[in-house]
């Protein structure tokens, strides 16, 4: 796995050796990142069981998002966050979400991620059957992954609820929230948006991990790379600061 | 000595029709089926013979000399159907019956007849019974099936009996077309001057077999009972229910349950043995006051767990309102499918995970409708709506995906959203789309793309671009080409 890290210095600071070791399945780093200053005085004490670090799930070096934990995505290019993460996993994924944000997904665009045949998608009609079928699908230890599209974040009670239907079903769950997101129980809480860079195709990200509850907050820019190159998916671009 | 009872049902679709309260039964009406490539009737009403319609007539010409005919296509299905039920009917003559499909019975009474009081008396029983099925009847009885077939068809008479031993006279009357040979063999017999069944059983069957081959003296010595040919009875179709029935109602959930369970253990130990898994199952609680309520729970596979039965009747059960308490129980599996026994793989996950997927698939198909839950499959075509359909979740398919020659956007809405151009382009250069600005960075495009001619629906030409924004975002714009002021819209979002 070779990263283009244009800072390494900085990006050092971040990573477990382990996780570096292994490296990323599907997403590497263009360019380097730079983490951000540590958001409290006291690394937030976690208050669930400890996450056994080969469940966690590779996104890109130096970062890996915690299986049988949910983790809320926001912002306009929140869809690549989802399926970068999609890609780093093997197994049967259920989305659920309104009929008509449902009825606008198109399988041929997620095949340059994973294959869509591991995908099963629920349509709902209302914001308590959505959570109903995120929180079954949690359960199950059927599934890989779980994706909610959730117009509104979940509230502390609610992501309380999902939050142990992933522990007992060991499933990642994903909530890709529209609007607002609330304070919740989720693991993580990632802010994606495009970045605007008119010498780049696309698929260029601005990552900003804006809550975590096991580690430090950062923000990177990623780039995803078709599957098949040679060096991986997400490739980690430049060094931002927020 | 061995009997033969053969019930022919010659009206059988016009009494389904009688059954069912047909008026049309009192004028000229015919059942048309379609055979030799034309419509043809295969049964008359008594009036509509009367007024020239026949049996093997053309549908055209049954109509040029019967304007006023009434016609219904035969239903085959349905006939079946009642010829099953009138097969499960005849075992109370005898319990060796078998089909004689398409409008027959064959039952081996050797036996049975004294029970009803002689051959005569049975089959006079038979035959009022079923008249008062409303089913129209021809009995035969004689040694052997082909006989006893013979004389119900070709005899003329509601009852014909042929005396044991004595079948060889009986049927020597009958024209040949009683023994079933090809229509071609007896044009051929009847040029020579034979038209009974008498007429050859004078000759030599060699002499027969020689000149019209085996066929012929074949049947003739199944008919007279000289080569085997018994009733094969036919086992019924296995129904995979179990009834409860409590002296006194239930209506707590607990004993709802336990009354579920030990049903569900019934059906689920015979589905297992017969290696059979249902896909659905329906429970009907019959409360005291309100009578039968039908709950249903469906599985994504066949399934044939008590575990999982129970699991899946949770909700309706939860759901059903019971105030003065149920006392008949009765639970049936359908949509039965074979289910091999599978080695159970110590540590088998793999496995495992499948089965705990299909059951997350039952649970949300059973709340939110099995319709709701499904899976892409990959379609040929080029236009990029149809490019990809969905399918319910539960059906067996396995796609393949190819990657798309060119990109595809992840969110392709449906209907094409409208934007405002701020400054004109082809694609715009600038324009608003869900109430923002966007500045068109630069664009892939076009890709042309016409709709299918034989489709209904919009069929103008698409032109579509793949534009990058100053915001970021990659939108894919579309227009229809050959326009002076062309609309644009936004047909989807890339990631």
């Amino acid at each position: 796995m070779s990263i283009r890290v244009q800072e390494p210095g900085v990006i050092e600071s971040g990573i477990s050796p382990g996780a570096a070791a292994r490296g990323p399945k599907h997403l590497s780093l263009i360019s380097a990142a730079e983490l951000m200053p540590e958001g409290r005085e006291t690394p937030a004490k976690s208050i669930t069981k400890a996450i056994h670090p080969s469940r966690n799930i590779p996104l890109f070096p130096g970062m890996t998002l915690a299986r049988s934990r949910v983790h809320e995505v926001m912002g306009r290019a929140a869809d690549g966050f989802i399926l970068s993460v999609l890609a780093a996993g093997s197994g049967p994924i259920i989305w659920t979400g309104r009929q008509g944000r449902i009825a606008s997904l198109c399988p041929l665009a997620m095949n340059g991620f994973f294959d869509p045949a591991r995908l099963v998608t629920t349509a709902c009609i209302s914001r308590k059957e959505i959570l109903w079928a995120t929180e079954q699908a949690l359960r199950s230890r059927g599934t890989d992954m779980v994706v909610a599209e959730l117009t509104q974040g979940p509230s502390l009670r609610e992501s309380r609820r999902l939050q142990l239907a992933a522990e007992a079903g060991r499933t990642l769950g994903l909530i890709l929230i529209e609007r607002g997101a609330q304070s919740s129980a989720a693991q993580t809480r990632w802010h994606c948006e495009p970045a605007s860079n008119p010498n780049n195709e696309g698929g260029l990200w601005h990552w900003q991990l804006l809550k975590n509850k096991a580690g430090q907050r950062g923000s990177w820019q990623v780039k995803w790379k078709e599957r098949g190159s040679e060096t991986g998916y997400v490739h980690m671009v430049s060094a931002s600061s927020a | 000595m061995r009997r033969v009872m053969s019930i022919w049902f010659p009206r059988l679709p016009l009494d389904r029709l009688a059954r069912r309260g047909d008026g049309r039964l009192a004028g000229a009406l015919a059942i048309t089926q379609v055979i030799k490539n034309a419509p043809r009737l295969t049964h008359v009403t008594e009036a509509a013979r009367q007024a020239g319609a026949r049996v093997g007539q053309s549908l055209a010409d049954a109509r040029a000399i019967c304007p006023e005919l009434l016609t219904e296509p035969a239903d085959l299905e349905a006939q079946t159907l009642l010829l099953r039920a009138l097969w499960r009917w005849s075992d109370r003559l005898s319990p060796w019956a078998a089909l004689d499909a398409p409008d027959g019975l064959f039952l081996d009474i050797s036996g049975c007849a004294h029970l009803f009081g002689g051959e005569a008396a049975m089959a006079n029983f038979a035959q009022s019974e079923l008249t008062a099925l409303n089913v129209t009847t021809r009995i035969g009885m004689a040694d052997t099936k082909r006989a006893a077939w013979a004389l119900a068809r070709f005899s003329g008479r509601d009852i014909s009996l042929a005396l044991p031993g004595a079948t060889s006279e009986a049927i020597a009357e009958l024209p040949l077309k009683a023994l079933n040979i090809k229509a071609a063999t007896e044009t051929d017999l009847r040029r020579t001057g034979l038209s009974k069944i008498g007429d050859i059983q004078r000759r030599k069957t060699s002499d027969l077999a020689r000149r019209y081959g085996l066929e012929l003296t074949q049947q003739l010595s199944k008919a007279l009972g000289y080569t085997p040919d018994p009733v094969s009875p036919e086992a019924a179709d296995p129904v995979y229910a179990a009834r409860m029935t409590l002296p006194d109602p239930i209506g707590r959930l607990t004993d709802l349950t336990e009354v579920l369970r030990r049903l569900a253990g019934s059906v689920c130990t015979r589905l297992e043995k017969d290696q059979i898994g249902a896909r659905h199952f329906d429970l009907t609680v019959t409360c005291v006051d309100t009578g039968p309520h039908v709950l249903s729970a469906g599985f994504a596979r066949p399934c044939q767990a008590v575990d999982a039965v129970l699991q899946q009747f949770t909700r309706p059960m939860d759901d059903l309102k019971i105030e003065y308490g149920a006392d008949r129980f009765r639970l049936i599996a359908r949509h039965l499918e074979p289910l091999k026994p599978r080695q159970r793989i110590l540590g088998g996950e793999a496995q495992q995970k499948e089965e705990d997927f299909g059951q997350l698939i039952s649970t949300l198909g059973n709340r939110l409708g099995f319709d709701r839950v499904r899976k892409f499959l990959p379609r040929d075509q080029h236009i990029p709506e149809g490019e990809f359909t969905t399918v319910e979740a539960v059906q067996p398919e396995r796609a393949i995906w190819e990657n798309p020659p060119r990109p595809r956007p992840l969110r392709l809405f449906p209907r094409p959203e409208r934007i405002r151009t701020l400054t004109p382009g082809r694609p715009p250069k600038r324009f608003e789309w869900r109430g923002r600005a966007f500045d068109n960075l630069g664009s892939n495009g076009p890709e042309r793309l016409a709709p299918p001619w034989w489709m209904a629906g919009d069929r103008r030409q698409r032109d579509y671009w793949q534009a990058r924004t100053d915001t970021g975002e990659q939108l894919w714009l579309m227009t229809h080409p050959g326009s002076d002021h062309p609309d644009w819209f936004v047909a989807g979002c890339f990631v």
